[in-house]
């Protein structure tokens, strides 16, 4: 199950920012990948939100800015 | 061609109802570019907030109504500074479209604070209005783009809470006083529509419509839903003037405009009533209704025993569709194909203008199958669903409703009867002279315009160049000392409306010759001589324009796969073929003018 949210995630991220789900890694963050600026960092939230049926409060939205933050932000969301 | 029209609708297959998968779906679709199965139309979206969250559901709802669209964000808030300054950003991209989207919190606080105390805002609408008047008048001059601007609209709830409502002024008074003004405004402007952004606001909800967190985050005033709600009625819009709108619907009867099969469960069997199920097809017929009095005509295509369908037209006090509001009916046994394309040659109407509406997914079938240029609406099980199918298809969207398209049908069925008429008469000669023709010729001006722009851009058959004009191009084409004519013709049964159009303008560096631009006719009034006087009358005033000496006048016949019936028009009208240009006639019209038909009275109007 665990995976599986991980595995969305990925492909959530992959959509938004024009990157196949393969190159989304523990290591990814808005440095590294080139489209991952402020306007697609909205973008991922309104996605993310809709895909998991989630609401991510705005002081949550900016601080996710890496894969590893997302996975924390939305499991939490999830209640995991 | 096939390849990639094939290869989108792949791609659009897989598309799912999320944020992402439109994004990703964008993505798959803007590699895929050029479409050639689609029109491409560059977009240009000028916002008072950020609108870039709309870009993939601009690109996806394009497709799915066969536009490419390139979207174009340009900064927000920067309407005067793009479309005042002829070198702006805007104008260099040279768009198709202009967007414009505006929220009255953006351009207009003051307003609505003041309207909130019940203060007088008169100046200040006032300032509104010339604000955006000058906006698009400058759009106008700056660009050919078709100018979509968004009605205004208020995100937030009234300001004054429980009091608005007894306001001198509510916030949604003010917001419909404003978009009347607005309308007006824009009727008068070639080429700009309104994009009801304000209704559709009303449609999904305030609620839905706005996220804080967006618009505190980026300045996106649009949530979720909003952005593909707003992304698809923009590229409706566009569709809806890029392509002309279908003319006919064809109907099935039993199951269709009422329940049950009247060949056996008899005239008081079927479901047509006040009462569920009946009330159910009686607000389906009663839709349709609403259609055709849009401008839709009608045709009914059942397997059913004629006297069975007639007995309900008749006699049946809860059918509200007669047997006069279909211009064409086929009640027989024979295929329905077979059928459709009969009412396609009798009404002279194109099979890619009919919309096929058949419970049976056989029937559905074997016309898509057979007639692929029909629109064949994938009719539901539920006839609840039935007007929601209809509308899914978005088949008969007019941008501007005209008198024309209100009195089409009451056009249509009048054809009907002359051609009844004819059958009677004992030769052709009287029965053109029993027509009582009066035609009337105006020049092209603001008044009719609209029509003219509307004919230009649907006529197939008899148009000798098929040339399509945006008002914009049109107007311009008018101030070159060109002549153009509109033609109205009324007989004994009634008035056909506006139905021809002549443009002639002169060559230019070539003495005394003027080329025909444009030469059209409607199809319901072919084969009645008015084609000679149109032609007469254009030639007649090209000699006035003229300044003396031997005028001649060109024709030009442009083939397409629909206009091979004028192939031979300037032949048939004493013009002589250009040497060595396969498609250019002349004649010279000041020694040999043409003759006006005798049989059809006329009226200057020039």
């Amino acid at each position: 199950m665990t995976l599986d949210i991980d595995s969305r995630i990925k492909s959530v991220m992959a959509d938004i920012f024009k990157v196949s789900p393969a190159d989304i890694s523990e290591t990814s963050n808005s440095d590294k990948i080139e489209n991952w600026d402020s306007l697609a960092q909205l973008n991922l939230l309104v996605a993310l939100e809709a895909e998991f049926e989630i609401e991510i409060p705005a002081s949550d939205a900016v601080e996710m800015l890496s894969y590893g933050l997302v996975r924390k932000i939305v499991r939490e969301r999830m209640g995991g | 061609m096939l390849k990639s029209g094939a290869a989108a609708s792949e791609v659009l297959r897989d598309l799912k109802q999320s944020p992402s998968s439109y994004s990703a779906t964008a993505d798959k679709l803007m590699e895929l570019s050029p479409r050639e199965s689609e029109r491409a139309v560059k977009v240009a979206v000028l916002a008072t907030y950020t609108a870039d969250p709309l870009g993939p559901y601009l690109v996806v709802e394009g497709a799915r109504r066969s536009l490419e669209v390139t979207p174009e964000f340009l900064p927000y808030g920067q309407l005067e500074t793009q479309l005042l300054n002829k070198d702006s950003k805007l104008y260099r991209t040279d768009p198709d479209v202009i967007v414009i989207l505006t929220r009255l919190e953006d351009i207009a606080a003051r307003i609505l604070e003041v309207s909130a105390t019940g203060g007088d805002v008169s100046s200040l609408v006032t300032d509104l209005q010339e604000r955006m008047a000058i906006i698009l008048e400058e759009a106008r001059r700056q660009s050919t783009a078709k100018v979509l601007i968004s009605s205004f609209s208020v995100t937030h709830l009234p300001l004054a809470g429980v009091a608005d409502a007894m306001l001198p002024l509510s916030q949604d008074g003010l917001v419909a006083h404003l978009n009347t003004l607005l309308a007006e405004h824009c009727r008068k402007m070639p080429g700009c529509f309104i994009l009801d952004i304000n209704g559709l606001m009303a449609q999904v909800g305030k609620e839905q419509w706005f996220d804080d967190k967006l618009y505190h985050l980026g300045r996106i005033a649009l949530s979720a839903t909003a952005q593909a709600r707003t992304g698809a009625a923009i590229a409706r819009l566009i569709a809806t003037l890029e392509y002309p709108a279908k003319k006919c619907l064809a109907l099935d009867a039993d199951n269709t405009i009422w329940g049950g099969v009247v060949g056996e469960d008899g005239l008081g069997g079927i479901a047509l009533s006040d009462l569920y199920p009946g009330n159910v097809f009686k607000a389906f017929q009663r839709y349709v209704l609403n259609l055709r009095s849009r401008g839709v005509i009608l045709a009914l295509i059942s397997k059913n025993n004629p006297e069975d369908v007639e007995e309900v037209f008749d006699k049946h006090e809860d059918c509200l569709l007669k047997s006069d509001h279909f211009v064409a009916q086929r009640v027989n046994w024979s295929d329905k194909a077979s059928n459709l394309r009969e009412i396609a040659d009798e009404l002279s109407i194109d099979l890619d203008s009919f919309v096929f509406f058949d419970d049976n997914p056989a029937e559905r079938e074997w016309v898509r199958s057979n007639l692929p240029e029909v629109s064949v609406v994938e009719v539901p099980k539920d006839p609840m669903r039935y007007i929601e199918s209809l509308e899914r298809l978005e088949a008969f969207g007019l941008p501007v409703l005209s008198d024309e398209d209100r009195m089409r049908s009451a056009m249509y069925l009048s054809e009907t009867k002359r051609r009844k008429a004819r059958i009677r008469s004992s030769s052709y000669d009287e029965f053109l002279e029993s027509l009582e023709m009066k035609a009337r010729i105006a020049s092209i001006g603001p008044d009719n315009m609209g029509r003219v722009i509307q004919l230009l851009g649907k006529t197939n058959q008899f148009n000798l160049t098929t040339r399509r004009y945006s008002e914009v191009d049109l107007q311009r084409l008018l101030e070159e000392g060109t002549t153009g004519l509109t033609m109205r013709l009324e007989d004994c049964f009634g008035d056909n409306g506006l139905i021809g159009v002549a443009i002639a303008k002169p060559c230019i560096g070539s003495n005394g010759r003027s080329i025909v631009e444009s030469f059209l006719l409607s199809c319901r009034v072919i084969g009645r001589g008015v084609e000679d006087l149109l032609l007469a009358v254009l030639s007649e005033r090209v000699v006035e324009a003229g300044r003396g000496g031997e005028i001649k006048l060109m024709g030009e016949f442009v083939p397409t796969a629909k206009n091979r019936m004028v192939s031979s028009f300037y032949a048939d009208h004493g013009f002589a073929p250009v040497p060595r240009q396969k498609h250019l006639w002349i004649r010279n019209i000041s020694e040999h003018p043409l003759q006006r038909p005798p049989h059809i009275s006329i009226e200057l109007d020039i």
